[in-house]
């Protein structure tokens, strides 16, 4: 036991500095995490929130998106582009009127271009998981997607420059 | 010799050092054959049912294409953007051939694919869609689960052309 005690201590009290080292000064990656986490966190629509509670919690999105940002989501044959925070704002709010619920979490998290000079690249499973107001159908949907993050030279926060949806099948 | 009490005996074995080793070898080995030779899959959606009810747990290896490249009537997992999240479907078509669909049910040239009718609402009979012919690359998969247009299955992560590179591995069980 004394063995295995000396063995863990040092590696215990050594994951400890690493975490709180991380903590204090948060590599670039987990800043941009942390920047994803908001951005589910406020796309989310819960049953219980009221429309204007949603259009509060959506506004903060502009806080992780950079002014020129754009996003483009293509589903069977068709595109769907919105080039300003305002209309995808508007859609997400339109969305309100159709879901009863809407969360998304992410998986497979990786960086084909690490942080570097301001600019960076990121490519994730996006799940949603959603109920229709209507009908009560739940729908489980599951897309990979890739997010460029440029750096904001003031702020120095990692702000949403594009997210498009990747392809995997083609459907023709 | 003093002899250790049973319970210690059990969890940490007669000498601790080799049963700690013995311990963190076994768990190494765990971690990388369900990381990398036999990844399990619990399948979330109705994509394969009947034959992968949805919430089933199945495994994954890529083993058996290094051996052989994918065959027709394959199940196989494709990745998204990683391997934790993926579509398990079966391939139907090759490199060079067409899939389509004629009164509901799919084709690859004039042989029926197996399985059921595309199930629409209504009773509606879907017909006229004809692929691109599948490229070398490439494979055609299409889920067991046919409820729905082939638009629906298609969102669904069960119809369409995956290049053979984002396979991750075949469906052993």
């Amino acid at each position: 036991m004394k063995q295995i005690l000396i063995l863990f201590i040092p590696l215990l009290v050594g994951l400890g500095i690493y975490k709180a080292y991380q903590y204090f000064f948060p590599s670039d990656e987990i800043r941009i995490v942390s920047q994803l986490k908001v951005l589910v966190d406020t796309i989310e629509i819960k049953p219980e929130e009221n429309p204007l509670q949603t259009a509060a919690r959506l506004k903060k999105i502009r806080e992780i998106l950079a002014p020129e940002a754009r996003f483009i989501f293509q589903a069977n044959q068709e595109e769907f582009r919105f080039i300003s925070s305002d209309e995808f704002i508007n859609r997400l709010l339109q969305a309100k009127a159709y879901f009863h619920s809407l969360s998304i979490r992410w998986e497979d998290l990786s960086f084909p271009q690490r942080p570097y000079e301001g600019k960076a690249e990121s490519l994730l499973t996006m799940i949603v998981e959603a109920e229709l107001k209507n009908t009560n159908e739940k729908i489980l949907e599951a897309s990979p997607f890739r997010i460029d993050w440029s750096q904001d030279p003031k702020s120095g926060n990692w702000l949403i420059f594009e997210i498009k949806n990747e392809k995997v099948m083609e459907f023709r | 010799m003093n002899e250790r009490p049973l319970l210690r005996r059990i969890l940490f074995g007669q000498n601790l050092k080799t049963t700690f080793i013995r311990a963190s070898l076994l768990t190494l080995f765990l971690f990388l054959l369900f990381r990398w030779i036999l990844i399990p899959v619990r399948s979330q959606t109705e994509a394969m049912s009947p034959n992968i009810k949805k919430g089933g747990l199945v495994f994954v290896s890529p083993l058996p294409y290094f051996l052989s490249p994918p065959q027709r009537g394959d199940i196989v997992a494709i990745r998204l953007a990683g391997s934790r999240v993926v579509y398990l479907s079966r391939i139907v078509a090759m490199p060079g051939e067409v899939v389509e669909l004629r009164e509901s049910q799919l084709y690859v040239g004039n042989e029926r694919i197996p399985g059921p009718p595309l199930q629409l609402a209504h009773g509606v009979i879907q017909s006229g869609y004809k692929s691109s012919p599948v490229e070398s690359d490439e494979v055609f998969v299409v889920g067991d689960w046919r409820n729905g247009s082939i638009e629906e299955l298609h969102s669904l992560g069960s119809f369409g052309r995956v290049k053979v590179n984002q396979i991750l591995g075949k469906v052993i069980f």
